[in-house]
């Protein structure tokens, strides 16, 4: 008790010294060789799993408390409407195979292999990155789904982002809106190509290296080109909202924004055809 | 009256507050917020260093301070060594300056604690700011409010295990 009470004297400068450098040397290697750091990285993410899993218990417990308290009338209401939906889907998804046959036809024609409809994986967004600076999710699927690190995520209404740390059961996911993502789109009128970045809003993208003479509309919509074989083409990336041209630059400041819901999406769809990718936009000048 | 409490109280062995309590600040420091309140996560993981180093110095020193830091930036995924440095740079400067003082008062901690947070951010910046990372400063600034207004409630719920 008394030594303890009386214990407060002045900390060792020796083991501060020691734990000073050696904190110098981790933010090095971190900085200069972050590869040599990254297995433990890796490691140590699938140890924290159930910390994550603990943290985002609440939210999917609040998921399931919704599921379970809705009254009877609710979901008779609620499976009417979506019976119709499914009507309506299957309607739409007979017109869509008979296309889709005819593409396969044509493009058998065209010699060019192509798969349309893909394998995916719909999964929940259990997280958000704890750096506010990020704009990154963490969604409920992981390597245990096959999930790899690059595979494209969409939400129903356009791209989302990329999976960029795949753990046994999470995923995390960089969205469009993140400042260091960009991908390579195409304009839907002129197909000229593009490259879309983030600004680190949410609500907002920016279209860069597009000349000031360029072509470009207030409300064109925006498309993945596929070029860089990282994301597939085709999939709405978003719409032009702002043309700034200034006659001392170079390029046209061209904001864009993004389709799919980067804010408040709860469900995701993680894509895993990839031979889209190996397309070329079909630039229709 | 006072003192037999206190020794009452000391005897406890704080290891297993310490260990559940980090797991506990580290969940809270994950837990999924939308993007706007996000900002204003307070810092708990160093209130609660903090707290051990300052009630608990036998059990809790340099090194404790070392280890709760490399584990946030594993956790937050920031660059490794970061928050581990003002961890350990805050421990050592708080412990030296306070080394006269025998018994520390609740009004003491607090005052301590704000100019920690203040201390935490203004470096974490720094060195943000020497790795090129670009955020922005209104952003940064928002756990100091907040992390004044939970010291308290952590400094009652772990009051017991104080020296």
């Amino acid at each position: 008790m008394q030594t303890q009470l009386f214990s407060r004297q002045p900390p060792s400068f020796r083991s501060f010294i020691i734990a000073v450098i050696t904190c110098l040397v981790v933010l090095f290697f971190n900085w200069r060789m972050p590869h040599v750091i990254q297995p433990a990285r890796d490691v140590l993410y699938a140890a924290y799993n159930p910390i994550y899993a603990l943290a985002s218990y609440p939210v999917l417990s609040r998921e399931w408390l919704n599921q379970q308290t809705k009254s009877e009338a609710q979901l008779r209401r609620e499976n009417t409407a979506m019976q119709a939906e499914l009507l309506q889907a299957q309607v739409r998804l007979q017109k869509l195979s008979e296309l889709s046959a005819e593409n396969t036809r044509l493009r058998g024609l065209l010699d060019t292999p192509l798969i349309i409809d893909g394998r995916m994986e719909i999964a929940e967004v259990i997280g958000t990155d704890a750096d506010p600076l990020r704009h990154i999710i963490v969604i409920n699927r992981g390597s245990s789904s096959q999930l790899k690190v690059g595979q494209t995520v969409l939400d129903d209404k356009g791209i989302m982002g990329q999976i960029i740390n795949v753990n046994s059961h999470s995923s995390r996911i960089m969205l469009l809106s993140d400042k260091e993502h960009s991908l390579s789109v195409r304009l839907e009128h002129t197909g000229m190509r593009a490259i879309v970045s983030g600004t680190g809003d949410l609500g907002h993208l920016k279209m860069e290296y597009v000349p000031t003479s360029a072509n470009v509309k207030v409300g064109e919509k925006v498309y993945s080109s596929g070029l860089g074989a990282h994301f597939p083409a085709g999939y709405l990336v978003g719409t032009v909202s702002k043309v700034n041209r200034h006659n001392s630059g170079e390029f046209a400041q061209i904001e864009v924004i993004p389709a799919a819901q980067l804010a408040g999406g709860h469900h995701v769809v993680v894509l895993f055809s990839d031979s889209l990718a190996m397309e070329q936009p079909h630039a229709t000048r | 009256m006072r003192l037999a409490k206190l020794r009452a109280e000391t005897n406890r062995d704080p290891l297993i507050a310490i260990i559940v309590s980090v797991i506990f600040c580290s969940v809270l420091m994950v837990y999924p917020l939308s993007y706007a309140v996000s900002g204003a996560r307070p810092l708990f993981m160093l209130l609660l260093m903090l707290f051990w180093v300052m009630c608990q110095p036998t059990w809790c020193g340099i090194w404790f301070a070392f280890a709760t830091g490399i584990f946030t930036d594993l956790l937050l995924d920031a660059p490794l060594g970061m928050n581990a440095l003002s961890f350990v740079l805050i421990t050592f400067i708080v412990r030296f300056l306070t080394r006269e003082r025998r018994i520390l008062t609740f009004g003491n901690l607090w005052v301590i604690s704000f100019l920690v947070v203040l201390a935490h951010l203004f470096l974490t910046w720094v060195l943000q700011i020497m790795g090129g990372l670009q955020f922005s400063i209104t952003r940064h600034w928002q756990p100091l409010l907040t992390s004044l207004l939970v010291f308290p409630v952590m400094y009652f719920m772990l009051k017991k295990w104080r020296i």
